[in-house]
């Protein structure tokens, strides 16, 4: 049994190098107590709900200043990105319509409010969203560039 | 002399009205409330189970005990929490902020000024503005989420936030230990899992659940004050940090958690009271809602699902053409003008996905692109409105009838005599749909009876009888289900049975007429000392929603049993029921070797 986990904590390890580097925690609270395990592993499983094992669950999740706090807080700087990651689908369906709770949802995370406007702009740049190579990261980063540029959107976006 | 033995009587008396405020705030509803006491079978028990939780080693039952002790711990500053437990270390005042608060409002204790660094910032992240109970309806593919999930969202103030900041969601979960089948819900039924606290963006949920399960979500927004809600975010801290509880299925879950949770930050709410033994997610609504004072709105968010069927019923004829044209897997969308086609297209997709575990293959995903990108190009259409995806009234779980329903009837199998029924839970296909999800039946510990001449008689016991109406339609290969485990006297002979089947059904009508066949096997044991037997059965029925109160139901069946050289037998069943104001009538006919039939007058309670 040991010897399979620490199997699933290197493979996990190898995957997601970049996203477990962030979690800076020692691990605490009794999730992990239930496990006295302090792996990779209990990170994991700890976010099962209802048997659905959500993907990249820890992607920037601590807040890195203090002991014990290991909890689901997404890291400001990280919103964008962990935002992306979990919604891919559902967000780049909505900015191909130019409409819905996903688009408006990201276009928030930039200040610009729930903005038909906003959700305008990421349409009509749709494919040079999603040119290759995807990935959060690189929808996050053009999208940045998109709204920061945009002269309609001048002003009403903070971030 | 006479100084000091007055000396003393005062400090006797002080110290005794001290001891006696202390007990009197240990035997409070806010203390027990707040640690999670409730008495059960073995007396007065924590729900919480980690020992992490409690300063004193009987903490656990002993509420006097771990007050005395919490408030030596937080006086003091020690001992460090976690430190036993091999977990990272936190003044008492940091790790426990409600606790210290209740210190500090009912006892009276000035606070040591301590900073509490990640308290600090669990407080800077969460300014809520209000809180919300979350219902996630029915998922009919996974047993655990049969009777739907419940969780609370938090609504983040964003005026109180530097930046922009989503809302979070906070639910009691299981953390299975790998088990599956059988064993997993063996064990989720005995407690052998943990369940945890875990705090979420809301949007995470709402991809789970609206998305990837499509599960319409309904959120009532509860009326707190702005100090029960800063009671709530240092409560949260607390349970997300150290608690943990033994997970039961049916009562300690997660419906069962929430409603700990609110009555910890409200001790007036008494609403684990009213549970009862099985804690439906539906009937936790109930609970809450039941009194309006406690609800400020009611919100739906539509499943992709419902966001589909909506989208397909607004196309006319001519879009419904184009978008079968558009379905095809090398169609050329070019010159496809239509945005409601484009839009039904990207949401079919999207279902299709959630078929097929988050993923599309080869040329679907291509074509799937192709239509994402042409309908980005067609830019904004600004001669049609937005459209609106409205859940309607009807699905709301707080207007739903009660789970238990008793009945009193009139039986005639050649000689008429009293009937009895008594259902715990929680919704057959004939009872009034309005608050339940419109196709899925799940019935347990139902029971049917008759008096004859001397006693009463049991004539059917269903342990379990599930049923899964899924429409067919072009669109959407849905695979419909039943399972049902119980025993019956009547139709002779008596035996007991499990019973599983799967088939398709078709909805007619705007899905106001199912027809269905649902073949099954079951495995059929008679009386002790015979030979388990197998029966194969045709089945096919007719589900007729004549309004949300009044259904028809038809079936008619033919059974091969092993143990009768699988000679066939038919069955047939009729059944009408209207249903009014939490009471129903039903009138049924079957035919098993012989006509008997049923009419019945039943009422439904909530089960509490």
């Amino acid at each position: 049994m040991k010897r399979i986990g620490l199997w699933l904590v290197l493979c996990l390890g190898l995957t997601a190098a970049n996203l477990w580097a962030a979690d800076g925690s020692s691990g605490c609270g009794p999730a992990w107590y239930v496990f006295k395990d302090n792996s990779l592993v209990s990170s994991s499983l700890r976010t099962i709900t209802n048997g659905f094992l959500a993907p990249t669950v820890t992607f920037g999740m601590t807040t890195g200043t203090s002991n014990c706090t290991k909890h689901s807080i997404v890291l400001i700087e990280q919103q964008k990105n962990h935002y992306v990651a979990v919604n891919n689908d559902q967000l780049q369906s909505d900015i191909a319509q130019g409409h819905g709770v996903y688009v408006d949802q990201f276009t928030a995370l930039f200040g610009c409010g729930a903005s038909e406007t906003a959700a305008a702009v990421l349409q009509r740049n749709y494919r040079t969203l999603y040119a290759q190579p995807e990935g959060p990261q690189a929808v996050v980063n053009r999208a940045q560039l998109i709204i920061s540029r945009s002269e309609e959107l001048a002003g009403q976006c903070a971030a | 002399m006479r100084s000091l033995i007055f000396s003393i009587v005062i400090l006797t008396s002080l110290v005794g009205r001290a001891d006696a405020a202390l007990f009197d705030a240990s035997q409070g509803a806010r203390w027990h409330r707040l640690m999670h006491y409730e008495h059960r079978l073995r007396g007065l028990r924590s729900l919480i189970a980690s020992e992490v939780f409690f300063f004193a080693p009987t903490g656990s039952t002993d509420p006097l005990a771990e007050l005395t002790a919490s408030r030596r711990a937080i006086q003091t500053g020690l001992p460090l929490v976690g430190q036993e437990a091999g977990l990272a270390q936190m003044d008492p005042i940091c790790a426990f902020p409600a606790r210290a608060r209740f210190m500090h409002e009912v006892l009276g204790d000035t606070l040591r000024p301590v900073v509490c660094e990640g308290l600090t910032y669990w407080r800077t992240r969460l300014p809520l503005r209000s809180l919300s109970l979350v219902f996630a309806s029915a998922y009919a593919n996974n047993p655990a989420s049969l009777f739907g999930h419940t969780f609370l969202k938090l609504n983040v103030d964003k005026d109180k936030v530097a930046n922009p900041t989503p809302d979070y969601a906070v639910s009691f979960s299981a953390v299975p230990d790998g088990s599956k089948g059988f064993m997993y819900m063996y064990r989720g039924l005995t407690g052998a899992f943990f369940g945890v606290y875990l705090l979420n963006p809301f949007y995470e949920k709402l991809t789970e659940y609206a998305e990837n399960e499509n599960r319409d979500l309904w959120e009532y927004e509860l009326n707190l004050s702005a100090d029960q809600i800063d009671r709530f975010v240092e409560h949260l801290w607390e349970l997300v940090n150290y608690a943990n509880s033994r997970y039961y299925f049916f009562d300690d879950n997660c419906s069962y958690a929430i409603l700990s949770l609110l009555e910890a930050v409200v001790p007036d709410w008494d609403l684990t009271s009213q549970a009862g033994w099985v804690v439906l997610p539906h009937q936790t609504v109930r609970i809450v809602t039941r009194d309006h004072t406690k609800i400020r709105a009611a919100i739906g968010h539509p499943s992709l699902r419902s966001r589909f069927e909506t989208t397909l019923a607004q196309l006319d004829l001519s879009d419904e053409t184009r978008l079968r044209r558009v379905l095809v897997a090398d169609a050329d969308v070019s010159d496809v003008h239509s945005a409601p086609v484009l839009e039904a297209a990207i949401k079919y997709y999207n279902l299709r996905k959630t078929e097929k575990s988050g993923k599309l293959r080869g040329t679907e995903q291509n074509h799937y692109q192709r239509i994402l990108e042409r309908r980005a190009d067609l830019g904004i259409v600004r001669q049609a409105p937005l459209p609106t995806f409205d859940l309607g009234r009807t699905t709301r779980p707080d207007i739903g009838h009660g789970p238990v329903k008793v009945s009193l009837g009139l039986i005639n199998d050649g000689a008429p005599h009293p009937g009895f029924g008594a259902r715990y839970g929680f919704h057959d296909l004939l009872d009034d749909d309005r608050g339940f999800e419109p196709n899925l039946q799940i019935n347990y510990l139902d029971l049917q009876g008759s008096a004859n001449a001397s006693h009463p008689v049991l004539d059917r016991f269903r342990a379990v009888d599930i049923v899964s109406l899924r429409p067919w339609s072009a669109l959407d290969s849905g695979f419909s289900w039943k399972v049902a485990i119980g025993h019956t006297n009547r139709p002779e002979p008596a035996h007991s049975y499990i019973e599983a089947g799967g088939g398709l059904d078709l909805g007619l009508f705007g899905n106001r007429v199912q027809v269905f066949t649902l073949p099954s096997a079951c495995v059929r044991q008679p009386k002790e000392g015979e030979r388990t037997a197998l029966d194969l059965s045709s089945d096919v029925g007719m589900l007729w929603r004549i309004g949300p109160g009044d259904k028809v139901f038809v079936r008619t069946a033919r059974t091969w049993a092993s143990d009768h050289s699988w000679q066939g037998r038919w069955h047939q069943e009729a059944r009408l029921a209207h249903s009014w104001a939490d009471q129903q009538i039903q009138v049924s006919a079957n035919w098993d070797r012989r006509w008997w039939f049923h009419l019945s007058w039943g009422v439904f309670l909530a089960g509490s």
